[in-house]
């Protein structure tokens, strides 16, 4: 629903519009059937590039590294601008700044072009997921700023935790020093299964989701969130699920990183 | 606004009042006017609320708030807040920054050792933004800012402990700052309020070692020092919400009676309580 | 989460204190500090709790007012057909650090109100949304729960939750009255009327299964609970626990940007949460019962902060 308020600068639609509500069709969810075919423990099929956005990175007024990430339905575009003059200086570390926002055609519902709350925080999100992995001391007074635009989303944990590994593959092509990098996933408890990588529909009406982004090699979580009921057991459970399934989405990053630089 | 008439004021009658803002103290042309008053015609109002000090000739009112205004020759203990060029841009809980001038430190290398270019290159590797400074104020600006110099061996970069908050005003201005204390703890008490509390490191050590006074390193702390140094703090704490004046003796009144509660049972309410009646006995007592 | 600069010498301090098991200020990692409790203290809401953690009267401190509205349901609104709806809110007042003047807070304002809504703001709270619903598809209850931020010594998360917990369980609503009534065509329509009656007021449903959130601290290789604002600012990572009574985990987050958690203490931490919640729990119920018959004593003195003070 968008109440639309009187903005001078822009077009003005109606005042009060509403997204149609559809008819509820059937969908059940059985561990080998879901939705667009996949099995419970499928994740959706992975493609990135690096670049699209600075080819030659010449002007200082292009950003140092870009990604283009896609994981089934969901699109992200990530540029990076930096090491450069920060705003907020600190004169020991350098900061780590994310600016995150949904297009407002890319959700089923129509979003408001002005920043939301809910994009502020997973703005934080990122930036608490991302920092770790970043060698900050090595840039002191600097500031390494992050722009994610989601082009199309699909499930809310997942949109986050592929925005994750669109920065980490941002941050390589722009030649930033890491420590490594971070992989996400997430995952939604349906029942008493866990469901791997979860579209909007599914998310939905799982009770839980849990979205976990690591270094795999560093062996460190950078960021944990869960939303909704469990028991501890399923909570761990799902930890270490998420666990391996970042380590393998980690290999399909390092892999394509590896194939685009030999290139 | 003017509650008493004073035809003619009497050193008593002006001694120890509680006065608000506005109120007349006096209008005796033989009395100058000190801090927390102005004059208007021939009189004295107050400007703050607090009690009326006079001492000889000087009449001022002593508020029971104030941010802590330096003089000269005050210790303080403050935190770099900034780097500029050849100066430190010191916290000292005051109204304005103080300054620490590159000029006023002790240079590594022996107290004597001349400036050089590539010390004003190098000014984190003295003191960055965060490190803690004991110094003492050794001039004002002309806007009213301070001028702090550590050219002595025992001021310098704390380390070794932690640092306690408390009122300024309850810290009196005394001879010595730097105690030892008989349970093995160094205090710096800083006249603005700053108090750190660290583990004991004798003098001739620290002397020894010129090159280190800028390093960051703490040395090993054992466990019961940590401990004593927690109590310390935590009496420190204690006496800050009591509203008494912060000196060593009252330090050690309140360590001795804190000795048979663990250290973290030191801040709750009920021993808290205790304490209270005991030190304030003891003080009392003393006096 | 307010920002202080310490010495390298004092992280180094901080950092190998709790290492060695002992913090600045005797706690050992998994002590809490006192926590003081008052509800109803704002006649004009419909619940309301003041919490305060920290030691000698002085600690995180931390109002919650809850204000119910009676909102009519559209088709669209996102808004469930036969459910109430809880909308949180947290301001972190200048009063509780210079950075917050302005818009310095805003950061951390969004931070906190996601967080609160994770924890409260659906089935996983415990509370019982559809009996906040007054006519199916027609009318319902909106919760605001607004949380002010008056004062910050480390832990504003744990602050927020229990003040916020009080106030749902202080919350009164009036009680409404459904009525079948016969429209201009014989078609039966529902209609309601909230009873205006100070006496007649029903609790929320549900109240006793919210959450309490534990928040860990990750200071070196080891974690404390409940970090003050030194320890605070050492801290290189966090992470909320937010456990119910029966121990089901209600939400977790991670805030902090400097390093992350290993998976070991990660468990760790899952562990010593459902340990310290229930310590928790108990001690929440008698600062609530406390604060219960703080509220009835009637004594007519302005609820301020005094009140917290002990008479020293």
């Amino acid at each position: 629903m968008s109440t639309n308020a009187i903005d001078r600068r822009r077009i003005n639609g109606p005042q009060r519009s509403v997204e149609p509500v559809y008819l509820k069709t059937e969908t059940s969810v059985s561990a080998d059937s879901r939705q667009d075919g996949r099995t419970r423990t499928n994740v959706r099929p992975i493609f990135m590039r690096t670049g699209p956005l600075s080819p030659q990175a010449t002007s200082a007024a292009s950003p140092s590294g870009s990604a283009y990430y896609e994981q089934g339905k969901i699109r992200i575009s990530c540029a990076i601008y930096g090491p450069r003059q920060g705003r907020k200086s600190n004169p020991r570390m350098g900061i780590f700044d994310c600016d995150f926002k949904y297009a407002p055609f890319s959700c089923s519902w129509k979003r408001s072009h002005l920043k939301s709350s809910d994009e502020k925080e997973i703005g934080l999100m990122l930036e608490q997921a991302i920092s770790p992995a970043i060698r900050l001391d090595a840039y002191p007074k600097a500031s390494i700023d992050a722009f994610v635009t989601v082009i199309e989303s699909d499930g809310k944990a997942a949109t986050i935790s592929a925005a994750i590994n669109c920065i980490s593959a941002a941050l390589v092509d722009a030649g930033i020093e890491i420590y490594d990098s971070v992989a996400a996933c997430s995952v939604a408890l349906m029942g008493s299964e866990f469901y791997y990588d979860c579209t909007q529909e599914e998310e939905d009406s799982a009770q839980c989701t849990l979205l976990m982004a690591c270094m795999p090699n560093a062996n460190e979580i950078t960021y944990l969130l869960q939303q909704g009921k469990t028991l501890p057991e399923q909570t761990e459970k799902a930890v270490q699920t998420c666990s391996d399934l970042c380590t393998q989405i980690y290999a399909v990053i390092c892999r394509y990183l590896q194939t685009s630089v030999e290139q | 606004m003017q509650i008493d008439d004073i035809p003619s004021s009497t050193a008593r009658d002006l001694a120890s009042r509680i006065v608000t803002p506005g109120t007349a103290i006096t209008s005796d042309p033989a009395y100058m006017r000190g801090h927390g008053t102005f004059g208007e015609n021939d009189t004295i109002y107050s400007s703050v609320a607090g009690a009326v000090e006079r001492i000889n000739k000087l009449v001022s009112v002593r508020p029971l708030k104030q941010r802590y205004s330096g003089e000269i020759g005050d210790i303080v203990v403050g935190r770099i807040t900034e780097v500029g060029s050849k100066r430190w841009r010191v916290d000292v809980n005051s109204r304005q920054d103080g300054v620490l001038l590159l000029s006023s430190i002790n240079l590594p290398g022996g107290i004597q050792r001349r400036k050089l270019e590539s010390d004003e290159l190098q000014m984190r590797t003295f003191f960055a933004e965060g490190d803690l400074v004991f110094a003492e104020v050794q001039s004002f600006f002309a806007d009213g800012g301070l001028s702090l110099h550590t050219r002595s061996i025992q001021y310098g970069k704390l380390r070794n402990g932690q640092l306690v908050t408390v009122f300024p005003q309850l810290v009196p201005r005394s001879r010595s700052h730097f105690h030892t204390l008989p349970c093995g703890v160094d205090i710096v008490v800083g006249v603005n309020g700053y108090i750190w509390v660290s583990k004991h490191v004798p003098a001739a050590k620290v002397e020894a070692n010129s090159e280190l006074i800028y390093s960051d390193r703490n040395e090993h702390i054992s466990d019961s020092e940590r401990e004593t140094i927690a109590r310390i703090a935590n009496c420190i704490h204690l006496l800050n919400r009591l509203y008494v004046k912060i000196t060593d003796t009252s330090i050690i009144f309140a360590y001795e009676a804190s000795l048979p509660h663990a250290v973290k049972d030191l801040l709750t309410k009920e021993v808290a309580t205790d304490l209270a009646h005991t030190v304030k006995a003891r003080l009392l007592q003393q006096s | 989460m307010a920002s202080l600069i310490l010495s390298p010498a004092e992280q180094d301090y901080i950092i190998r204190g709790v290492e060695s098991g002992f913090r600045a200020d005797g706690r050992s990692s998994l002590d809490r500090r006192e926590v003081t409790l008052r509800t109803g203290m704002i006649s004009q809401a419909n619940g309301s709790a003041r919490c305060r953690i920290g030691n000698l009267g002085v600690g995180t401190d931390v109002l919650v007012g809850i204000k119910a509205e009676v909102n009519a349901w559209t088709p669209g609104d996102g808004v469930p057909e036969s459910s109430g709806v809880l909308i949180c809110n947290v301001e972190c007042s200048p009063s509780a650090a210079q950075e917050f003047e302005g818009r310095g807070a805003e950061e951390l304002n969004v931070e906190l109100t996601q967080l609160l809504d994770r924890i409260f703001n659906g089935p996983q709270s415990g509370i019982d949304f559809e009996k906040l619903c007054i006519i199916p598809k027609q009318a319902y209850w909106v919760l605001h729960v607004d949380a002010l931020v008056l004062d910050v010594r480390g832990g504003i998360t744990d602050a927020l939750v229990w003040a916020t917990r009080a106030a749902l369980l202080s919350t009164r609503l009036p009680r409404v009255v459904v009525e079948s009534i016969p429209d201009d065509n014989g078609v039966m329509q529902a209609e309601f009327d909230v009873v205006d009656d100070p006496d007649d007021l029903t609790e929320l449903d549900g109240v006793e299964n919210m959450p309490i959130a534990v928040t860990f601290s990750r200071i070196g290789r080891r974690f404390v609970v409940d970090a003050s604002e030194q320890e605070e600012a050492v801290a290189q990572a966090r992470m909320t626990v937010a456990v119910s009574p029966k121990m089901d985990i209600c939400a977790v987050q991670k805030g902090g940007v400097l390093r992350g958690f290993m998976p070991t203490l990660f468990s760790e931490v899952l562990q010593t949460a459902q340990t310290i919640a229930r310590e928790e729990f108990s001690r929440f119920e008698k600062c609530y019962a406390e604060a219960k018959s703080q509220a009835l004593s009637q004594i007519d003195e302005p609820s301020t902060g005094s009140t917290f003070l002990v008479p020293f």
